[in-house]
């Protein structure tokens, strides 16, 4: 398991957004709180990484998880759009830009994480502004 | 011949639907979407019970969708924005829509769509089944369909199709009793289902369907409609009259040929009643009953966006998994599971 990220990566704008963004307002504790789920996210080109939900903490790390919860796959540039608020994350998923899966049995997992991302770009505008 | 009277007949009913199932809360912003031809007294016992709850309740009235599926005014897609729960009593269903799944999947709506609803399914047993008693059957299902790789339904009408079950993330579909945020129900009178989007990564559904129903056309049919089924995709329609309706979607809707579900119903007090409406959705959640569509996946786990989603219907199915049979001849077997027993026992209910 490897903590650091990747100067320019998806990664790197996760942890920006999951951590110091999301995690990092308190107005969001008790949302992030709500739910326990671990995430997969496949970026083409990119390490593999997973956003680790537990208990109201947020970790990311590279790789791959055994039994991940959802899964994300995207390409990098929409990655992006979505995680810097340019684009909605369930217009994406119905426009087959990203696919999001755990939809069928998970919905409740799969509209907390497009919640989340949600939140956390809104709370890093904020931080940043 | 007071007429009024029969609303108390569906209050039970509605209660399962809006306190046990939804789970409406004092509080919460309840949007009810209707239109112009569905029954008004079932609209107002929805309200009258959320009210009740201490909910704060907003009806919109549309004119009725066109065909099912069919997304509805804008208007009405911004304003599922805003609510903690959407019941759509409605004709043609809007729940497999952009504006439903945004609404759920992006602001966290719980979604409960009561299509052509009657009067006599909400009076049903089927509407008045404990919740807990479905989510029972539901877990003892998933212990088989959930872990399985492979599927294989046949039936004396010629059915036999098969395929794998690729991921985990494709099998389920009910919500929690009560439902979460982002949720999905279809309480049509009774409530219970489990399935599959049979595409899977690799659309790997193969054989050959005949259905004793088909929807968007009331009552069972005379001679059945037949899927062959390559690849996750059906390449050939045949049957009666309703045949040429399914070869023109299959052929020209974008997507339209595409499988985008097999599904049981689970409850045992639903009833296949298929005169009534041109929907079928208590049939649909008759124990040990598949129902099986073409089109639009989205929703259901799949990532195939079609702009129709079209559920056809087998009474008695058999189906098996990884060599265990779920369902011989349209009896779910778990059915006699005795922890199922147990519950139904608490419950009072028998079948």
């Amino acid at each position: 398991m490897n903590n650091s990220p990747k100067s320019g990566t998806s990664h790197e704008l996760a942890q920006e957004i999951f951590v110091q963004g999301l995690v990092g307002d308190p107005e969001n504790s008790d949302f992030i709180a709500r739910h326990d789920r671990a995430i997969q996210f496949t970026i083409e080109g990119e390490t593999p990484f997973v956003v680790d939900v537990r208990g109201g903490k947020v970790e990311i790390y590279e790789g791959t998880s055994n039994d991940p919860d959802l899964a994300i796959t995207a390409n990098s540039d929409i990655f992006r759009q979505v995680f810097r608020g340019l684009m909605s994350p369930g217009e994406a998923w119905m426009d087959d830009q990203w696919w999001v899966g755990g939809a069928f049995s998970d919905y409740v997992g799969t509209s907390w994480i497009m919640r989340l991302i949600k939140a956390g770009v809104h709370s890093r505008m904020k931080q940043i502004w | 011949m007071l007429r009024g009277l029969e609303v108390a007949d569906i209050m039970e009913g509605v209660h399962n639907c809006v306190v046990n199932c939804a789970g409406v809360e004092r509080g919460e912003n309840v949007l009810i979407v209707t239109d112009t031809v569905s029954e008004e007294r079932i609209v107002q016992a929805l309200a009258s019970m959320c009210k009740a709850q201490g909910a704060d309740v907003v009806t919109i009235v549309m004119k009725p969708r066109d065909w099912p599926m069919q997304e509805p005014p804008e208007i009405v897609a911004q304003a599922m924005r805003h609510a903690d729960v959407i019941f759509t009593p409605i004709y043609y269903s809007i729940s497999h829509t952009r504006a439903s799944i945004i609404a759920r999947l992006e602001y966290g709506a719980r979604y409960i769509n009561l299509p052509t609803l009657s009067m006599d399914s909400l009076k049903s047993e089927a509407a008045k089944f404990p919740a807990p008693l479905i989510s029972k059957i539901y877990d003892k299902v998933h212990e088989i369909w959930g872990r399985a790789k492979k599927i294989h339904i046949t039936a004396e009408n010629g059915t036999d199709v098969s395929g794998n079950i690729v991921s985990k993330f494709y099998t389920g579909g009910m919500p929690h009793f009560p439902m979460q945020e982002g949720e999905f129900l279809a309480f049509g009178g009774a409530m219970g289902i489990y399935g599959m989007w049979p595409g899977g990564d690799e659309g790997d559904a193969n054989g050959v369907m005949y259905f004793d129903a088909a929807h968007m056309f009331v009552g069972k049919l005379e001679v059945p409609l037949k899927y062959v089924i390559k690849n996750g995709r059906v390449v050939e329609v045949d049957g009666g009259k309703e045949a040429e309706h399914f070869r023109n979607i299959v052929e020209n809707v974008p997507n339209g040929d595409h499988l985008a579900e097999w599904m049981i119903g689970l409850n045992p007090k639903a009833r296949v009643i298929l005169d009534e409406d041109v929907t079928h959705v208590e049939a649909h959640r008759h124990a040990g009953a598949l129902h099986t569509a073409i089109g639009n996946s989205k929703v259901l786990g799949g990532d195939v966006y079609a702009n129709v989603h079209l559920d056809n219907y087998i009474i008695e199915p058999t189906m098996i998994f990884d060599g265990t049979t779920l369902v011989d001849k349209g009896k779910l077997l778990v059915l006699d599971d005795p922890d199922v027993q147990d519950m139904a026992k608490e419950y009072g209910v028998s079948w």
